[in-house]
């Protein structure tokens, strides 16, 4: 068994009620007249979601460093490569087509 | 079915001291298969955001077409099955078991829904010739979302199947007695399998339906 128990309930309906907020905020946000402050609202509330379901129903947040270090590098290693991959792309010469 | 004070006390395998140096490692083991599905769908995500920045044009047409109604009840069906297998789990560490099988059997038929939703909803794309290839009804910029709309939502129904076949099994086996509410590495494991592959859909939904919606 978990050495730490089950769970309350009510710890993991809240954090449904959480998500479920997050959700209808997140459907909500697309339709406001924010402009190009879509992309980075809509994916800080799906990430914001993302993070309430690892920490408490994956129950990162009870977990020892060495798994939250196996948790945060891979998605260092993403962050890492889609900043490259933006880097490379915002700086490329792009050459006039061939006559 | 067999009490789960089972006459015979759980066992940790080989090659294992405990009971929790087993469930550490299994924890620990699949967090790292967990960090490399991050990683094989950050591919998509950075395939879709690459595309976006030379397309953003088209993808705002092409998010357009995507079924926003359907896909938030997809999410709402994902996100209620992730809250009932982690009820499932409690109910067994609480030795519940029959609660646990009935709880794990939802998991599995909300799966299969949102499956049938999102097959429903690919169905309707086909017919408005949004499919990649021939007869694509738009741009190359178009074209491009919707290859990784499929390719990257057609992986996670591979997931989400897996998923299905594995709340099934578990809910068979609890039924058989095979797991106590003091020994369950299998059932814990699966959940958290279950709740990577809703997280994961979460960030699909807003990239696809959500981001490029004006």
């Amino acid at each position: 068994m978990n050495a730490r128990g089950p769970l309350p309930l009510r710890t993991l309906v809240l954090v449904l009620v959480g998500c479920l907020v997050l959700l209808a905020a997140n459907i909500g946000a697309a339709f406001l007249p924010i402009g190009s402050w879509h992309a980075p609202v809509s994916i800080a509330l799906g990430l914001s979601e993302a993070a309430l379901l690892l920490s408490w129903w994956m129950e990162l947040r009870y977990s020892g460093t060495l798994l939250r270090i196996a948790v945060l590098l891979p998605a260092a290693w993403l962050v890492l490569l889609i900043t490259l991959i933006a880097l490379d792309d915002a700086t490329r010469v792009h050459l006039p087509p061939l006559p | 079915m067999t009490s789960s004070t089972d006459a015979c006390e759980p066992r940790p395998a080989l090659p294992f001291a405990s009971l929790q140096q087993q469930r550490i490692a299994g924890r620990f083991g699949l967090w790292l298969f967990l960090g490399n599905e991050i990683l094989f769908f950050g591919g998509f995500v950075i395939a879709y955001a690459q595309g976006r920045w030379t397309h953003p044009d088209a993808y705002i047409a092409a998010s357009a077409h995507t079924d926003l109604l359907l896909g938030g009840i997809e999410s709402l069906v994902l996100l209620i099955s992730s809250f009932i297998a982690s009820v499932a789990l409690r109910s067994l560490m609480l030795d519940r078991r029959r609660t646990a099988i009935r709880l794990l059997l939802a998991v599995a038929v909300l799966g299969l829904l949102f499956l049938g939703l999102h097959g429903k909803e690919w169905s309707d794309e086909i017919h408005e010739h949004l499919l990649p290839g021939h007869g694509f009804d738009g741009s190359g910029g178009e074209q491009l979302f919707f290859f990784i709309y499929y390719v990257a939502t057609g992986f996670h129904g591979l997931h989400v199947l897996i998923g299905v076949v594995l709340m099934a099994v578990l809910a068979q086996r609890l039924g058989q007695g095979r797991y106590s509410a003091r020994h369950h590495p299998a059932v814990e494991l699966s959940i958290l399998y279950w709740h990577l592959v809703d997280g994961v859909w979460m960030l699909l939904f807003t990239l696809f339906y959500l981001v490029d919606r004006t």
